[in-house]
């Protein structure tokens, strides 16, 4: 029943949300381009506070608002969540500025500009995502969560392609039925234990251990749905793949991939000794669904739709990573989402310039040859499939690496039988670099045709800044791995 | 600390930053061939001031709780002196390469590529550091893959393979993109079990320092052993280096790889994707015997020397065999390349029966005669495909009349791969059928011979059809940058072997010492240079079926004729067997008809039948269907019909009623 | 003066202007009426709050015994006053409506004014006979507003509905008799559950619970959708009221009380998954509204049930979260219902409005598409908007395993069922906002049907502000 002196730190997370809206208002009055670089800027804030805090402390948390029942609404930022955090504030900021060249193209094609609620929708998108990462609570999760889900719902509604009502219209359902699921576990937990917290551990955790596996059945399969595994994963192509391209860039690697740190920051946490047990599940699951959507890219010839199917399979990669139930497997599907946030908004956005520069083009079968005349969109996709295959220099190498350096962990306790399921693994793991590679060379290689024109520099250069953060923290990797391990570690206690 | 040594990897890789950030054509060569300059210097340099102790180097990297991760370097014996063969042949390359690739479109992104590559490997050989080695290896895989793929265009004139000939209905042509993809695509397969196989090491050993586990790995050996996961461990840890050293089963990536430039083949060939595999295992095999030594794991760990052995024969065998009717002269050098290699292994594997020091001494020596006749005879073959215009032997005439001093390189090279005296290529290759036969291991001593003989034959067929005839064309000798590197080469496979025998200071003995004296190799018991095995009588047999396999290549395609056979036009079994051999056994079509498109179809399947069936079919389709219709069926239940309110309004009444007593128990 | 006495007069204000206002016969006077009636509203809720803040205000849901003292007339509660401020905004949210009507205006003011006095006393009492005289009050302001237009629709709905209502009113009567006289009654028990019985038929009927519906959907899916604005949004709180006040007060214990609770829970799954799967194919909106209200009924009775259930077992956690869920629910379903229903009126031109005739409606009618957004969004229960607190608190209380009653094999299925219900409206929901936006270039050009929000635009949007900035500050009001 607390209400505590604003902190600083909330203040400043708070400031895109307030931009957002401003954004709405004026947004009508000034220049698209202005617009962007306010939206990024605000964006940026979050940013540079959070990178400070991790600088200086390590570990972060502000009470706002402490609610009777429902627990406290506080912000954490702590070395699990902030990869997840950096990755997601630095590619929001940087397709914020990618999306004027391509939604002025867009808007074009749909007869109307609307750049306020564009940016608008946009930030609070973005800013809701970072409040889902930073939230401690049930309550706080869900909330930010179906703000999230609200503001990119009708940013697919608006200005996607397709059919895209009934597009939006599938996502919408079956994200809102995931976060209910997984709220309705939250519930369970909240009200045996009279706080919806999960940060810090609940001291009286123990006494909902009777409805645990209920509770998790519950958690996972709310996240499952947001993470669009194998069996609840069909939303994700049709939602992906429709949305507008910057809001592909940010769904399909950021806002997914919530649900795999939320597997970790929340049902992993609290109930280990009972998640332990689903091992094997959790691993065969984690396979099925990379080498399901893996072999899926195969057959599509919407390159969206196909950087779609391998968005499932990086997060198969991500489940596996958890269901390796060890620090190190624990940290590789962290840098996972880092290393697919990276790389997959290069992807999509590649896939972007490709779409305005060349009237929409999207079919596959009418691509090859493109290397030649758009040299620095072959450059960016070649880094995101990099960075999806895990190939140095990018961070993707670490996040494989990690990921798998966590399953070896693994199979030495697991007998000569874990050696079947090596090689699922290997075949799960090769899929990956066949079909980016193949995908490079059916879109990008081959004999050149004329007629495709590069993108320019308002649309390359938000790009270059994200492949370069994906090099910088390859050379750079303790940067997030030294307080990420650090935490992982000590949770698990060895 | 002496922090000097880092420049001989991370030189390369800061040139290859420059020349993206440059953008230059004609700075870019330069920057390239002066950072690997650098690098051979200073390995030349750390390698003469190597002595007593393996040289290991820290800089702290990043932390994992307690471990510190270092960016670690391991200088002993091996990884030197295979750091400065790496060097001067990529020089010696990077040099050719200056000329030889002056007008391509490419060129920033072939020097690019082609530093990162370099760095890459050194960086692989050098590195004391599991991590810091993977990130070299998958470097590796990267740049060959954007380099097999340089002319990415896909033009007819860069394929492999014939066009239009099909096998069992697969296409037996590659393109360049094409070929990328399954070099990288082969090699990443394997290093899934690699990658996996170090995290078991670090899980039961707590580093990831090659220097740190080499004590550790008898302990490591020996709970692997416990949990019953011995040799799929070492299996799985192993294969990384099968599919970059292009072993069965992954061999097919490096036959198709010479789509490139053929100066990327000399790289991939000779100086440094290939012998990543050899090196790593090298590095690792001493650990494994002296491991299972000192736990009493021989007769464990024994199925995992027989099982290198068998697929050292095995591919040896085989690639030779499929040289032996290959048209093209790049394929031949490339089937070669895989066989020499499969020597290798099987020195690797034989090394666990017999003075395990020498086997892998044999193996690595041969490792450098391979390097230098290999990048000879690449580079060669780049000049002449480019003077000829044709990449088939068919059509490539009269070299020494016009092209002396190539064909003296290329001769002398051939030598060497033939095994003649005395050529370095004779000396280590004899020295590994002398281990096999001494230790009892017939079958491998037998398949060497034979892969002896067809290797005289096959790379003396392509020196007699393409020495003999006159000239189609306007042919001229290479410009002279371009020459001398190859020319260098040749000289140096001679000047190896005339060396590698003589006592005292000899090559040998001083590879020999610095790599088992000088390296973490030590403690295997050593044994002194005397006391290699060697036995000329022994060597009679092979150097006569060598001369065997000259003589007959001489004969049948001596004064420009070609025997029927390789036409293609013989009938029975012997066209059949041609057709075996030059489809590559049907592997490649095997791969392609059962993996590639089985792949597609399970893809087709599960896209028409599991996604848009099943699921699309459940969810979006039935699910909301049903509920149309139970929703259609109650708005049914809405008429306007008056005294039917009234009715149900009751009867709710009497329904509330009727449910409290049910449960009223 | 008691204080609670005070608080009964409270009302005075608007059953007076509520009677005097049709003295003011001239049509010009209209807009001044509104007034002195939005007034009369303030007054009341002025009344109210100066109480609140002096204290006088209890809070015996929670803390004492309910029945102690049946001489009292009047409970002034936290229930009461919620449901006070909930059915004064409604007021205030209807009278702006009046200006629109083609005739009746100022009937329509006072019949809004009593309906607001008659839903206060209903929220407020315990006494049999408050309790009919203002079931009476709210009835009779039921009928009146149905039959306001002159419509065909509108006037045979609102017969039906009378004369349904005058079967349902004789319900509550002898209910309300059975329950009194079950008081002290050695063999009272029969006659308590009979007449509790015979409650929720009454009150399920006055909101519309299948199968006592039957002209909800005709009456709010084809009548003037300005009457049926006040009709959902105020005329409904009172019966929600008496029913949970009744059953925390008069319930019996042990297996009669689970029996109850059966049928309570029967009555809520039915409510929400009868109306939410049949407005699934609606193409009418107004008709889809009107399954929609039967729906959110339902999610309500579900906060009833789970704190009569945790009322019983003094689970207390269960309890403040579902009647909180359940006051701010009330908010929230009767600003959106209120505006949404202006809205309808806004886009009908003929005797119904289909999804197609919305088509585009963003592109000429920017800020009305949306309102509309938002207050669907809010009967969703999305955040931040204040219905999402209140199905929070609803579906968390529900989901407290403490009750066992509401868990089977450690599966929590009552909360479970309204989840799926709460995903299965989104459907239909979200039909509407993808026929507003989602089609708008389809239509652009064509002749699209008349809108005209002239005399709307008020309501709608301040309902639309209502249900976000009561939404950000709901987490601040929890808190007190």
């Amino acid at each position: 029943m607390t209400v505590t002196a604003l902190p600083l730190g909330l203040s400043v997370l708070l400031v895109p949300f307030v931009v957002s809206v401003l954004l709405l208002v004026i947004g009508g009055r000034l220049r698209p381009r202005l617009l962007a670089y306010i939206s990024a800027a605000s964006l940026g804030v979050p940013l540079v506070f959070t990178s400070a805090v991790m600088a200086l402390y390590r570990s972060y948390s502000a009470t706002l608002l402490a609610v009777g029942g429902l627990g406290s609404f506080m912000v954490v930022i702590n070395g699990l969540n902030w990869p997840v955090l950096l990755g997601i504030m630095a590619v929001t900021m940087a397709i914020a500025i990618y999306s004027v060249p391509y939604m002025k193209r867009r808007f074009e094609e749909l007869g109307k500009e609307h750049w306020g609620t564009y940016f608008f929708l946009y930030t609070f998108f973005s800013a809701s995502m970072v409040g889902i990462v930073e939230s401690n609570n049930f309550i706080m999760f869900y909330l930010f969560l179906e703000l999230s889900l609200i503001s990119s719902f009708l940013l697919i509604a608006f200005y996607g392609y397709g059919d895209r009502g009934r597009v939006s219209f599938i996502y919408l359902i079956w994200t809102h039925l995931g976060a209910f699921l997984f709220l309705l576990g939250g519930f369970i937990y909240g009200m045996i234990l009279g706080t919806f917290n999960f940060y810090p551990v609940p001291p009286n955790l123990s006494s909902i251990f009777p409805y645990v596996y209920v509770i998790i059945a519950l958690i996972l399969l709310g996240l499952f749905i947001k993470m669009a595994i194998f069996g609840v994963h069909v939303w994700l192509p049709y939602a992906h793949a429709e949305a507008p391209t910057p809001i592909s860039a940010l769904l399909s690697p950021a806002l997914i991939g919530i649900g795999g740190y939320a597997i970790i920051r929340i049902p992993y946490i609290l109930f280990f000794s009972y998640m332990i047990k689903l091992q094997w599940a959790l691993i065969v699951l984690a396979l099925v669904t990379i080498i399901y959507s893996g072999l899926l890219t195969f057959h599509q010839k919407d390159l969206k739709r196909l950087l779609a199917y391998s968005s499932i399979a990086q997060m198969g990669y991500m489940l596996l990573g958890i269901a390796s139930f060890n620090p190190l497997g624990i940290v590789g599907a962290i840098l996972q989402f880092y290393a697919h946030a990276v790389g997959k908004s290069l992807l999509f956005s590649s896939s972007g310039a490709i779409i305005t520069e060349n009237n929409g083009l999207r079919d596959i079968t009418k691509m090859g040859g493109m290397a030649k005349e758009m040299p620095m969109t072959t450059s960016m996709a070649m880094l995101g499939f990099m960075d999806i295959s895990g190939l140095p220099p990018t961070v993707g190498f670490f996040s494989k690496l990690f990921i798998l350096l966590g399953v070896g962990s693994f199979l030495v306790n697991s007998g000569v039988y874990g050696f079947i399921m090596l090689i699922f693994l290997v075949v799960g793991f090769g899929i990956t670099p066949a079909y980016s590679f193949t995908a490079m060379k059916r879109v990008f290689f081959g004999p050149s045709k004329k007629g495709f024109k590069d993108a320019g520099l308002m649309m390359m250069a938000p790009l270059i800044f994200i492949a370069i953060l994906g090099i910088i923290t390859f050379i750079f990797p303790g940067l997030l791995i030294t307080p990420l391990y650090l935490y992982v570690h000590s949770l698990m206690g060895g | 600390m002496n922090y000097l040594p880092y420049l001989i990897w991370s030189s390369p890789f800061v040139a290859s930053a420059f020349v993206l950030a440059l953008h230059n054509r004609k700075a870019a060569g330069g920057i390239s061939i002066g950072s690997i300059a650098i690098a051979t210097l200073i390995s030349a340099y750390e390698l003469a001031g190597l002595s007593g102790h393996p040289v290991v180097l820290n800089i702290s990297w990043f932390s994992l709780g307690a471990l510190q991760v270092n960016l670690g370097m391991l200088m002993d014996g091996l990884s030197t002196i295979m750091a400065l063969v790496v060097a001067v042949i990529s020089l010696l390359i990077s040099i050719y390469s200056y000329r030889y690739m002056e007008d391509d479109d490419g060129i920033n992104r072939y020097w690019f590529f082609f530093t990162f590559f370099v760095g890459s490997m050194l960086l692989l050989v050098l590195s004391n550091n599991l991590l810091l080695l993977l990130i070299g290896w998958e470097g590796t895989t990267l740049s060959s893959y954007a380099l097999i793929g340089h002319w990415y265009t896909d033009e007819p004139e860069r394929w492999v393979g014939d066009a239009d000939r099909h096998t069992l209905g697969v296409p037996a042509w590659s393109t360049p993109s094409e070929a990328a993809i399954r070099a990288i695509v082969f090699t990443s397969l394997a290093d899934v079990a690699f990658i996996t196989a170090i995290g078991m090491l670090y899980s039961v050993s707590g580093t990831f320092s090659i220097s740190v586990l080499a004590s550790s790995m008898p302990h490591v050996l020996t709970v692997m052993q416990s949990r019953g996961i011995l040799i799929p461990f070492l299996i799985a840890f192993t294969l990384g280096a099968f599919a970059k050293s292009a072993q069965f089963p992954f061999h097919e990536w490096l036959v198709t790889a010479m789509t490139g430039p053929s100066s990327i083949s000399a790289l991939i060939h000779a100086a440094t994707m290939v012998n990543a595999g050899v090196y790593l295992l090298l590095r690792f095999t001493p650990m494994f015997i002296s491991g299972s030594l000192a736990d009493g794991l021989s007769a464990q760990i024994e199925p995992f020397f027989i099982y290198m052995l068998i697929i050292g024969a095995l591919t040896a065998f085989m690639m030779a065999s499929q040289a032996t009717v290959a048209k093209e002269l790049k394929l031949i050098l490339a089937y070669s390349t895989a066989s020499q290699i499969g020597y290798m292994f099987m020195a690797i594997g034989a090394s666990f029966f017999i003075l395990p020091t020498v086997a892998l001494f044999a193996a690595f020596s041969h490792m450098i005669s391979q390097a230098i006749f290999k990048a000879a005879l690449f580079l060669v073959a780049g000049v002449l495909i480019h003077q000829f215009g044709s990449r088939y032997i068919g059509d490539i005439r009269g070299i020494w009349k016009y092209m002396k001093y190539s064909s003296i390189a290329f001769f002398l090279a051939a030598l060497s791969l033939s095994g003649i005296p005395p050529f370095s290529g004779f000396w280590d290759k004899d020295l590994i059928l002398d281990l096999t036969s001494s230790a009892g291991l017939w079958a491998a001593y037998a398949v060497g011979m034979v892969v002896a003989f067809l290797t005289a034959f096959y790379i003396f067929r392509v020196i007699v059809m393409t020495f003999q005839a006159g000239p189609r064309g306007e042919v001229k000798e290479a410009k002279r940058s371009m020459m001398w590197p190859y020319l260098l080469l040749g000289v140096a496979a001679l000047l190896f072997g005339i060396l590698w025998p003589y006592a005292l200071g000899n090559i040998s003995g001083r590879i020999y010492i610095a790599m088992t004296f000088d390296s973490i190799i030590k403690w295997v018991p050593a044994q002194v240079v005397s006391q290699i095995p060697f036995n000329l009588v022994m060597s009679v047999p092979s150097v006569a079926v060598s001369l065997a396999g000259i003589f007959l290549a001489y004969f049948l395609y001596r004064g420009g004729k070609q025997p029927s056979i390789s036409k293609g036009k013989a009938g029975g079994m012997f066209g059949a067997i041609y057709a075996f051999l030059y489809d590559r056994w049907f592997i490649n079509a095997v791969y392609y008809r059962v993996f590639v498109n089985g792949l597609l179809e399970v893809s087709t399947l599960l896209g028409v039948f599991v996604e848009a069936k099943f699921f699309d079919g459940i969810y979006h389709n039935y699910i909301p269907n049903a509920f149309a219709r139970v929703s259609g069926r109650f708005r049914r239940l809405q008429s306007g019909d008056f005294d039917r309110f009234i009715g149900l309004m009751f009867l709710g009444l009497l329904a509330l009623i009727i449910i409290f007593l049910i449960f009223l128990r | 003066m008691d204080m609670q006495i005070i608080l009964f007069y409270s009302i005075a204000p608007l059953v007076i202007s509520g009677l005097l206002i049709p003295l003011l016969r001239n049509r010009q006077y209209i807009r001044m009426k509104g007034i002195i009636g939005a007034a009369a509203l303030v007054i009341t809720l002025g009344i109210w709050a100066y109480e609140y803040f002096s204290g006088a205000i209890s809070s015996w849901l929670i803390s004492s015994s309910p029945v102690s003292d049946l001489a009292r007339y009047f409970l002034p509660d936290w229930l009461s006053l919620l449901v006070a401020v909930v059915a004064v905004m409604g007021g205030l949210l209807a009278l702006p409506l009046a200006r629109r009507l083609t005739g009746n205006q100022t009937v329509y003011i006072s019949i809004v004014l009593i309906g607001v006095g008659g839903t206060i006393v209903l929220a407020s009492t315990l006494n049999p006979f408050l309790i009919v005289a203002s079931w009476g009050l709210v009835s009779v302001a039921s009928y009146a507003l149905a039959s306001i237009a002159k419509d065909r629709d509108s006037l045979i709905n609102s017969v039906k509905y009378a004369i349904m209502g005058a079967i349902a009113f004789q319900f509550l009567v002898i209910a309300v008799f059975l329950i009194y006289s079950s008081i002290g009654n050695p063999s009272g028990a029969l006659l308590l559950d009979l007449g509790l019985l015979l409650l929720m038929a009454a009150i399920g009927f006055k909101i519309g619970i299948p199968p006592f519906h039957m002209w909800l959907p005709d009456l709010y899916g084809y009548s003037e959708p300005l009457s049926v604005a006040p009709l959902s949004a105020i005329m409904k709180l009172g019966p929600i009221a008496l029913l949970l006040r009744l059953m925390l007060a008069q319930a019996p214990s042990g297996p009669e009380m689970e029996a109850l609770l059966a049928v309570l829970v029967v009555l809520s799954i039915v409510a929400m998954t009868f109306g939410n799967v049949t407005a699934l194919v609606q193409k009418n909106i107004q008709r889809m509204m009107a399954y929609s209200s039967m729906a959110q009924v339902g999610y309500m009775l579900m906060a009833i049930t789970v704190a009569f259930a945790s009322f019983s077992t003094r689970d207390y956690t269960s309890f403040y979260f579902s009647v909180g869920g359940l006051l701010i629910y009330l908010l929230a379903y009767s600003a959106s219902k209120a505006g949404i229903f202006t809205l309808i009126k806004g886009v009908r031109s003929g005797r119904e409005v289909t999804l197609t005739d919305i088509r585009g409606l963003s592109a000429t009618n920017g800020a009305q598409s949306a309102s509309f957004t938002i207050l669907l969004l809010n009967l969703i229960g999305l955040p931040p908007l204040v219905g999402f607190w209140g199905k929070l608190l609803i579906f968390a209380s529900a989901a407290n395993p403490e009750l066992s009653f509401f868990y089977i094999g450690g599966v929590p299925w009552f909360a479970l069922i309204g989840i799926i219900n709460s995903v299965i409206s989104v459907f239909y929901y979200m039909k509407i906002v993808r026929s507003m936006y989602g089609d708008s270039e389809k239509v652009r050009g064509h002749d699209a049907p008349a809108r005209r929000f002239e005399g709307l635009n008020l309501v709608i949007f301040a309902s639309t502000i209502i249900v976000v900035v009561v939404g950000i500050i709901v987490p601040v009001l929890l808190v007190i």
